[in-house]
C-alpha cells in the first residue's frame, strides 16, 4: 500500500520488557514520524519521550519480570499521538510519581526526571494507571509550529 | 590507559590518570546503557583515589533522563570521597536537557 506524505497514519508494536528494546522502540517511533519532515529537535523530542515511557514500562510496570510493552502511534494532520501501555503494577500515586525528581528506584540511580522530561518534550501528557491493572502514557505533539506560526 | 574500547557503540571508553578518570560516552544513552556505564565506573573507582570525574559527551547524539540519573549517581559517588564531576564536549541539544535537568547546580561544565 502506498502512503504519501500528508495522509494521516498508524502503528501499533508489541514487544517483551528487555531493557535492549528501549533504542528499537524509539527507533520504530521515529522512523514512523518521519514522513511528517520533522525538525531535528523535534524527532529527537519523541525519541526521547518514548523512550521514558518505554523506560518506565519496563523498571516499574513489569520489575524484574518479562511482559509485554505496546506502543500505538498516529498521526493526524500536523499532530501525532503515542500511547505507551504496559499491564504491569501500576501507580497507587499518579501524582506523586510526575513529581519531579521523585523516583521509587531512587537507590538504583534513577533520576526521577522521566515525567518531566515528557512533559517538557511534548505538547500534552496524560497517565492513566491503577495498581495491578497496569499503565497507559498518552501524549501529543503538533509538528511544524515554528513554519506555521 | 585504555580500559575498553568501543565495540558496539553500546559501550563507554575509559581513559584512568592517577587522579582523574575520563568517560568517553557512546552515541546513544538510555537505562539500558547508563547502567553498565555506572557498574564499570563505579568498579573503576572503588579503589583508586580519584580527585575528578570527567564525562565526555563529544559522540553522545541521544540521551534520555537515565544518563542525568548517572551523573548524577557519579556526583553523589564523588562528593563522598571529596572529588568532582564534570562534562565537556556538551551539544546544543544535549546542554538543553542538562539545563532542564538542574544537573548544573552540581557538576561543571567544561567549555
Amino acid at each position: 500500500m502506498e502512503t504519501y506524505q500528508g495522509q494521516d497514519n498508524r502503528m501499533r508494536l508489541e514487544f517483551d520488557s528487555h531493557s535492549c528494546n528501549e533504542s528499537f522502540a524509539r527507533v520504530v517511533v521515529g522512523a514512523f514520524i518521519a514522513r511528517m519532515d520533522p525538525t531535528m529537535e523535534e524527532l529527537e523530542d519523541v525519541k526521547t519521550a518514548v523512550s521514558e515511557a518505554v523506560t518506565n514500562a519496563i523498571i516499574h510496570g513489569y520489575e524484574n519480570s518479562i511482559g509485554t510493552v505496546v506502543i500505538e502511534a498516529s498521526i493526524s494532520g500536523r499532530q501525532l499521538t503515542v500511547i505507551i501501555a504496559d499491564t504491569g503494577v501500576g501507580i497507587a500515586d499518579i501524582r506523586k510519581a510526575m513529581e519531579p525528581l521523585y523516583s521509587g528506584k531512587e537507590a538504583e540511580g534513577r533520576s526521577g526526571m522521566g515525567f518531566s522530561f515528557m512533559e517538557a518534550f511534548m505538547d500534552t501528557l496524560e497517565v492513566q494507571s491503577e495498581p495491578g491493572n497496569g499503565t497507559r502514557v498518552t501524549m501529543t505533539k503538533i509538528f511544524g509550529r515554528r513554519a506555521y506560526e | 590507559m585504555k580500559i575498553r574500547e568501543f565495540q558496539t557503540g553500546e559501550e563507554a571508553l575509559y581513559d584512568v590518570e592517577d587522579e582523574y578518570v575520563l568517560v568517553h560516552l557512546p552515541s546513544e544513552i538510555d537505562d539500558h546503557v547508563s547502567r553498565h556505564i555506572r557498574e564499570e565506573t563505579e568498579q573503576l573507582l572503588q579503589h583508586r583515589k580519584v580527585k575528578r570525574l570527567i564525562f565526555d559527551f563529544t559522540n553522545v547524539n541521544f540521551m534520555d533522563s537515565s544518563g542525568i540519573g548517572l551523573l548524577l549517581n557519579s556526583y553523589r559517588w564523588m562528593r563522598e570521597r571529596g572529588g568532582s564531576v564534570s562534562v565537556f564536549g556538551v551539544d546544543r541539544r544535549m546542554n538543553r536537557l542538562l539545563t532542564i535537568s538542574g544537573i548544573y547546580q552540581v557538576i561543571d561544565c567544561i567549555s
